[in-house]
């Protein structure tokens, strides 16, 4: 659907780090990926949606497009391939995220407790016994 | 050459063997009574999860254990499509997939899809963070009922076995040195 995913994503990513530092809120995805035949086509376009959509007299937000575009000037050729991939910072080990799986089925039954006992362990390699 | 190493096998309705890396479907896992009243009839939930078996073949071949360890697996896609809150976008899911795959989130590994004859099953996500212990006569038993199963082949069970041992022994720096980045 976007043949050059990776360059909206460029443009998003930079776009995303600086507006979100102001508390400009993001505009929505769908405005800036657009379908561009190169990069700096893609990059202008982004940049002049956004203009079009926020007031242009906004000095801060202004100000932040420059930055994007002094920023955005500044990757050329492959360092453009390397930002766009949209990977390279989750591949770290991650123990945090944590996601829940559901049985296939759960349902109620009776049960009576007929007795308790304590669990006894055994032993079950008798060399470990004989050492 | 890759063919000389399948992921998978199936079993025979006969065969009652169990390894570590069989896949049991359907298995009841019973939730413990919070007050055990002797005599007393209580209610107590029943949930019925696909398993995959954690303990060690020799440990189950020479009735070492009474209680088999055994850890849910899910379809991929389901399992994905259950995380409402965490997985949104296509990035997220996309990235979550590449991350189980490297074995970047150690509560989780991503077993191949099964593509036999009459027996075809997703990539599926086995779940390391809930695992369950399961009486090892039980299972047995509930086991001659199942019929045909799958069983998941060397060297991929050595690999499961593997990474289910690494998240059990991961350990969390209080102090960690910073990314060179």
């Amino acid at each position: 659907m976007y043949p050059n995913l990776k360059n909206g994503i460029i443009a998003t990513s930079i776009l995303s780090s600086f507006i979100s530092s102001t508390n400009i809120p993001i505009p929505d995805e769908r405005e800036l990926l657009q379908i561009p035949n190169s990069v700096n086509q893609n990059r202008n376009n982004v940049l002049s949606s956004l203009s079009k959509k926020y007031d242009e007299t906004d000095i801060k937000l202004q100000t932040q497009i420059n930055k994007i575009i002094s920023k955005a000037n500044s990757f050329k050729g492959k360092e453009l391939e390397k930002e766009a991939s949209i990977f390279e910072d989750d591949f770290v080990l991650n123990d945090e995220e944590y996601f829940v799986g559901k049985p296939t089925i759960t349902y109620t039954i009776k049960v009576k407790v007929k007795s308790v006992s304590k669990f006894k362990p055994t032993l079950f390699d008798k060399e470990l016994l004989e050492l | 050459m890759i063919e000389n190493y399948p992921w998978y096998k199936t079993l025979d309705q006969s065969d009652y063997s169990l390894n570590q890396g069989d896949f049991i479907d359907s298995l009841p896992i019973l939730k413990p009574l919070l007050d055990i009243d002797i005599n007393q009839e209580r209610n107590t939930d029943v949930s019925e999860f696909n398993v995959v078996i954690l303990t060690q073949s020799c440990d189950l071949a020479n009735d070492k254990i009474e209680f088999v360890l055994v850890a849910p697996y899910y379809p991929m896609e389901n399992f994905i499509s259950e995380q409402h809150d965490t997985l949104k976008s296509n990035k997220e899911i996309k990235s979550f997939k590449e991350k189980v795959r490297l074995g970047f989130l150690p509560g989780y590994h991503l077993l191949n899809k099964c593509e036999l004859e009459n027996y075809s099953k997703d990539f599926s996500i086995v779940d390391f963070r809930n695992v369950y212990g399961v009486h090892i006569g039980f299972l047995r038993e509930y086991t001659k009922k199942l019929g045909k199963r799958l069983r998941l082949l060397p060297p991929y069970r050595e690999h499961l076995s593997q990474s289910f041992a690494k998240f059990f022994m991961r350990v969390g720096l209080p102090t960690d040195i910073p990314s060179f980045k």
